[in-house]
């Protein structure tokens, strides 16, 4: 992990430009808070729970092997102290969900659909090192964060009216590199900054791991993705 | 994008832009123009309904709109001829007053735009009256296209004329073909194609489902005889779809299902042959499988220490934010 910064802080050095160190006024540090909006992909570990039988398992049976697309807008506020970056305290909210179809009783494909969403919300607490774009004039900033997370989910069936709803609780960490656009065009971050406030913009790669299954209850779904979630978002810092 | 449109500068540049690109566009609303409500196409029951009956389809306007006539000075009356003509005749030069549908005089300082019917004393407009002004005849199968047309005259000369077509489909659509019928919970999930070799393509369908009589001898390859039709239940899609969910129905009741196309001008296909055999039968949806399958989960709000942590932090969150100016 530690090669992988190394690396990652020689190619945004690479990729600044020299009139990085004779403009600092761009990187001052601080800030209040930030928004962001994520995209990626998951599935939720459902078949993985003990008990379980048949074949396919039901969520294989009903979605397929596919990971449908997750949207999730989180913002978040910056505490008063900083350690060699921001610490931020946020909440996000999302959306997920999964289209289908039903089996007959014979265990069969319907042509029915079924579907299963999800709106997670997460608490959040973020070390954001920046630093590394503020003193140093690297553009690829790494961070930390780790949440709680609530995912409220429903089921719809052949009708489309929901059959079942509910809500199971967990936790995540992880985290990820921000690429900083403001040395793309410093006049225009500065001009932006000036104009509504934004900081910094950067683009995300997130990795985050999910345990949410009601912290290991026997009668909850699992929702853990089955892997760790890759995200790709728009982060803005105020 | 967003540095892009942050600039100023580039928003003027931007906005400088839409008003040069924009420019034609209002050039084109001014141009001459000609419409019908409803503009049709037309079927051949409108074709064929007796003149001022139910049946027949009310022109509620013919709004049209020219350049004013040349040499046209303010206090000008012009007299204006709309009339309806046989495919082929030119409305420029058209001096046939049999084709009229009305005529009236059009004061310049009204500009150039009329309506028809609009007066008082302008009785109600029917297809048939256009139909008839233009001494068309609702046979064969092939589309009946009659101009309308509007002439503004100095004395007995046309000086302007704007014209447009109104079309009356008289053929129907291909019977759909390869009518597929899925069983649904309560539902049969009917798919099917377009059929081909017809004159005129379908604008929608007409799905229809007939429970089976029980003296029918072969309900899984039903015959015609076979279906209720008295109770048979039908849906219209509103556009060119080719499946449809057919729902409330009841499980395990064998059912017949046919298929029409229609066209744009209303007129319908034959149904698709021969019916096809449904039954709705129970589905499970992913909850129902997941618990058949053995999974534990009850539904409702989840417990743990997450809920109320959660909104222990989000409720401090607010807290910071409202202390910090």
């Amino acid at each position: 992990m530690s090669r992988l910064v190394l690396a990652a802080a020689l190619l945004g050095a690479a990729l600044a430009p020299p009139a990085r160190a004779a403009d600092p006024a761009d990187r001052s540090e601080g800030g209040t808070g930030s928004v962001e909006l994520r995209v990626g992909n998951y599935r939720p570990s459902i078949d993985a729970e003990p008990g379980l039988k048949g074949s396919p398992l039901p969520y294989q049976r009903a979605f397929g092997g596919g990971r449908p697309t997750s949207f999730k807008l989180h913002m978040a506020k910056a505490l008063p102290w900083r350690a060699a970056g921001a610490i931020e305290l946020g909440a996000g909210v999302g959306y997920w969900t999964a289209k289908g179809h039903g089996s007959l009783l014979s265990g069969d494909p319907s042509t029915d659909p079924t579907t299963f969403s999800i709106v997670p919300l997460e608490v959040t607490a973020t070390w954001r090192l920046d630093l590394v774009w503020e003193r140093l004039g690297v553009p690829l900033v790494p961070y930390a964060r780790a949440s709680l997370q609530r995912y409220n989910w429903w089921i719809t069936g052949s009708s489309g009216s929901t059959s079942k709803s509910g809500a199971t609780n967990g936790y995540g960490y992880g985290g990820g590199l921000a690429l900083v656009l403001d040395f793309l065009d410093p006049t225009l971050a500065r001009e932006l900054q000036a104009d509504s406030g934004i900081r910094h913009t950067m683009l995300t790669v997130d990795l985050q791991q999910t345990k949410v299954d009601d912290f290991g209850s026997k009668t909850s779904f699992d929702l853990s993705d089955t892997k760790a979630t890759l995200s790709l978002g728009l982060l803005f810092v105020f | 994008m967003a540095f892009a449109l942050h600039s100023s500068g580039a928003m003027l540049r931007c906005f400088s832009l839409l008003a040069v690109l924009a420019a034609p566009l209002v050039g084109l609303a001014q141009t001459a123009s000609l419409t019908l409500t409803p503009p049709g196409p037309f079927g051949r029951a409108d074709c064929g309904a007796v003149a001022g009956s139910a049946d027949d389809v009310q022109i509620s306007s013919i709004d049209w709109q020219v350049a004013p006539p040349s040499g046209s000075l303010p206090g000008t009356d012009w007299t204006y001829k709309v009339k309806a003509l046989p495919s082929g005749v030119n409305c420029t030069t058209d001096g046939d007053d049999t084709n009229m549908i009305n005529q009236s005089t059009l004061h310049w300082s009204t500009g150039s735009k009329g309506s028809y019917p609009g007066g008082s004393t302008d009785g109600a407009l029917f297809l048939s009256k256009i139909i008839s002004k233009s001494k068309s005849v609702c046979t064969g199968t092939s589309d009946l296209i009659i101009t309308v047309c509007v002439q503004l005259l100095s004395g007995s000369t046309i000086n302007t004329s704007i014209s447009s077509t109104v079309t009356i489909q008289l053929a129907p659509p291909a019977a759909p073909t390869g009518v597929v019928v899925a069983p649904g919970m309560e539902a049969l999930n009917v798919s099917w194609s377009e059929g081909s070799g017809g004159s005129v393509a379908s604008a929608k369908y007409r799905v229809e489902v007939s429970p089976l009589l029980a003296t029918c001898a072969t309900p899984l390859a039903p015959t015609v005889a076979c279906l209720d039709l008295p109770n048979a239940r039908t849906y219209t899609t509103p556009t060119a779809t080719t499946s449809y969910r057919f729902g409330g129905l009841v499980n395990g009741t064998d059912y017949g299902v046919r298929v029409y196309g229609i066209s744009a001008g209303g007129n319908d296909s034959l149904p698709s042959a021969p019916p096809v055999h449904g039954q709705p039968v129970p589905v499970n949806d992913f909850w129902q499988q997941y618990q058949a399958q053995g999974g534990l989960e009850t539904g409702g709000c989840g417990g743990g220490p997450a809920g109320l942590v959660s909104l222990l932090t989000l409720a401090g969150l607010a807290l910071g934010l409202r202390r910090r100016p």
